[in-house]
């Protein structure tokens, strides 16, 4: 059967790790200081089984298929939740296929965490690794094109840098001697891809929601400023581009958990239309809300920089726009019927 | 959330096909309208016959009654073999004919869904005027009660195939003296009767498809009027239901295949960019393949929801349609090179499709007010004044 929208349970269950979040974890809290945040409560984001959410119950995971996992990151996302998480969640797959199960049990049960590491483009000054809130990590999960490494940071020297996201702390390191632990490739690379647009997909919709709101109660000229088409149409266009990216997302999930063969061409496309999503409506909702818009005050300059730091993670191998044309062509054809 | 077709649609798909494969015709849709009216007329026909007919149309009124999946699967199917998009019939097929089933009696029902669905007529929309296109509400062709017939004088315009229709949906005012959306009627006009003048008017891009109509004290029995004498603005909105959503499932799929087709067309190109503008192009072309992709998937999501309550999606995908199917026209003007200042050359073919796709953001409302629909809609955005 054919149905790509979340059903009634899935809606449940997601909308309950949302309202955790909002509350708990709401955009404000990056208004209180340096970074980071969400390291501290590391314990109450454990409790919700955040890093485990598609481990087996046998592993101390919740057992969800990749579809609500999905739908889960997607509030992360909107939350702006760590980075710290989606590595947890990526390097307990990959050290449980590589028969890391202890180390696996401890970033599920938050005894240990990974932190996310990208390696600097080449002529950065500092050659290396850029680490994402890596504070008391105890791995570092290494995303590079088609391929995550998993290695353990004891021992690494680690400069901390001036992040452009400060809700992150930053960190340079020459990067890793020796080798990894253990190492992913599809359908790992596949999934931490739609993991992010997830991510992405939530960020666009809290930075619609919060341009529609303030839109609707902001007055100029005796009247809400959203009653103006000027406005109307840039909410329209953020709405817009939420929508396709999360049709895409729904269609990346299922086929990401169906292990379908085109589901690395879908995943890059979520991304890819997720992440244009996430930057340009943080730009149009930091437009919206006028010169508080520009303050340090309004949260959705977070979206906007976090959307930053998000784009560098599209590790695709059908990234590259010529490959990406190439791929994912098929259509329901007479392999389709055969199987049947 | 699933993508798995039943075995059920599976073996639709496959019975489609083999249908398909004797049946679909093998020559492209002549371009003038008399003979296109033929040509389409030609292939409903041979698909009432194959048992095809009116897709989305209840079974007892003569329709095939299949799921919005399946539907997805005969565009899928069809357009795959080269079927001809629908043209002249989209107003029949797709709007007069599912309003008809809504709205009218049996007498009606009984007269008209047969002959529309045995290939026999074709109809057109008298919606639009020439001082109501957005604000369609304000329409002022009059019609005057006198006996059992209404008399229509006025001005109709932007009505496709109008010189070759037999029928056309028409909103006419009823009543002047309420507010403007209470005082008018839903009419079956007969394109035959007195007083009717069809002058085809020339489009940018060369077509002369769609028309003027100019009434003068044109003779409609009163019985025609479906939904209820000055209803016609919700039996209007009826219609205009079914152009949002599944309706366009078929573009979707098209706009695939014109993108796959402008991907070689940019391959037998490629000798004429330098390397940093074969990225560009690149880079272009999977951006604007992401975004089908994603409407397709929307698509799937539509379908999802069955004849339930339509989503968001609705409206999202004809503003969306309409300016990706522009943009990736514009691209085949921008990798086309200077053949396509040429209709006869190699790549002549995207001159046509490029200026035709001008009214992809005009046609059956502007991007600018379905963009204030979805804000007011979808989003809640308080009324403008």
């Amino acid at each position: 059967m054919v149905y790509l929208l979340p059903t009634e349970e899935q809606l449940e269950v997601t909308g309950q790790v949302g309202d955790f979040l909002s509350g708990e974890f709401p955009l404000a809290r990056f208004r209180e200081g340096a970074a980071p945040h969400d390291l501290s409560q590391w314990q109450s984001l454990i409790g919700y089984g955040l890093t485990g959410l598609g481990a087996s119950e046998a592993a101390g995971g919740s057992g969800l298929p990749l579809t609500d996992e999905t739908l889960i990151f997607r509030e992360m996302g909107r939350a702006l939740l760590s980075p710290a998480v989606l590595a947890s969640a990526m390097a307990n797959r990959i050290a449980a296929t590589q028969g890391l199960e202890d180390i696996a049990a401890a970033l599920i049960g938050g005894s240990q965490r990974a932190c996310l590491a990208l390696p600097c483009e080449p002529g950065h000054p500092a050659e290396g690794l850029y680490l994402l809130d890596y504070e008391e990590a105890d791995l570092v999960l290494i995303a590079s094109p088609g391929q995550l490494q998993l290695f353990p940071i004891a021992g690494w020297e680690i400069e901390q840098g001036d992040p452009l996201d400060e809700s992150l702390s930053l960190g340079r390191s020459a990067g890793p001697a020796g080798e990894p632990l253990a190492v992913g490739d599809e359908p790992f690379v596949s999934q931490f891809v739609l993991l992010c647009a997830a991510q992405l997909t939530g960020m666009s919709e809290e930075a619609r929601d919060l341009a529609v709101d303030y839109a609707k109660m902001r007055e100029q000229f005796g009247r809400p400023i959203g009653s103006f088409q000027a406005i109307k149409h840039r909410c329209a266009d953020m709405a817009i581009r939420t929508e396709i990216a999360l049709a895409q997302l729904y269609r990346a999930s299922v086929t990401a958990r169906d292990q379908a063969a085109d589901a690395g061409f879908h995943a890059a496309a979520a991304f890819q239309l997720a992440n244009r999503a996430a930057q340009e409506n943080a730009a149009a909702a930091i437009q919206i809300h006028g010169g508080i818009g520009f303050t340090a005050e309004c949260d959705v300059h977070w979206l906007l920089k976090r959307a930053h730091v998000m784009a560098m993670l599209n590790i695709s191998s059908l990234a590259e726009p010529a490959v990406f044309l190439r791929s994912g062509l098929g259509r329901e054809g007479p392999e389709e019927i055969a199987d049947a | 959330m699933n993508l798995n077709f039943s075995t059920e649609d599976r073996h639709f798909r496959e019975r489609l096909r083999d249908w398909l494969h004797d049946n679909v015709p093998r020559t492209p849709p002549p371009t003038d309208s008399r003979s296109l009216r033929d040509f389409e007329l030609d292939w409903q026909r041979r698909q009432y016959e194959g048992g095809w007919a009116g897709l989305s149309w209840p079974k007892e009124y003569g329709g095939c009654g299949l799921t919005p999946v399946q539907q997805l699967i005969w565009f899928e199917e069809s357009y795959a073999v080269g079927a001809p998009p629908m043209a002249c019939l989209v107003i029949a097929l797709n709007h007069g004919g599912p309003t008809l089933i809504h709205c009218a009696n049996e007498e009606k029902k009984s007269f008209h869904l047969p002959r529309i669905l045995k290939g026999e007529v074709v109809w057109c929309q008298g919606f639009s005027e020439p001082n109501a296109g957005s604000d369609l509400a304000a329409i002022r062709t009059r019609a005057l009660i006198d006996g059992d017939h209404l008399v229509v004088t006025g001005q109709k315009i932007w009505t496709s195939y109008g010189d070759v229709a037999d029928y056309q949906e028409l909103l006419v005012r009823t009543d002047a003296t309420g507010p403007k959306h209470k005082g008018i009627s839903w009419v079956i006009c007969d394109m035959t009767a007195p007083g009717i003048e069809v002058r085809p008017i020339r489009t940018l891009a060369g077509h002369e498809h769609f028309c003027e109509v100019f009434y003068d004290e044109v003779r409609i029995p009163l019985s025609n009027v479906v939904g209820g004498l000055n209803e016609g603005w919700r039996v209007a909105m009826t219609t205009l239901g079914f152009e949002r959503g599944t309706g366009y499932i078929p573009h979707l799929i098209r706009l695939g295949r014109t993108l796959e087709g402008l991907v070689e067309m940019a391959a037998s190109r490629r000798s004429a960019f330098p390397g940093g503008q074969r990225d560009d192009v690149d880079m272009r072309l999977a951006a604007i393949r992401a975004e089908i992709v994603g409407l397709q998937s929307m698509a799937y999501t539509v379908v999802s929801r069955g004849n339930g309550a339509p989503g968001p999606e609705g409206s999202v995908i004809a503003l969306a349609y309409g300016e990706l199917s522009q943009q990736v026209q514009q691209l085949a003007v921008d990798i086309a090179g200077n053949g396509i200042l040429d209709k006869g050359s190699p790549v002549g073919g995207w001159t046509h499709s490029y200026l035709d796709s001008f009214r992809q953001t005009i046609a059956g409302g502007t991007s600018e007010i379905r963009r204030n629909v979805i804000a007011e809609r979808v989003l809640g955005l308080p009324k403008g004044v």
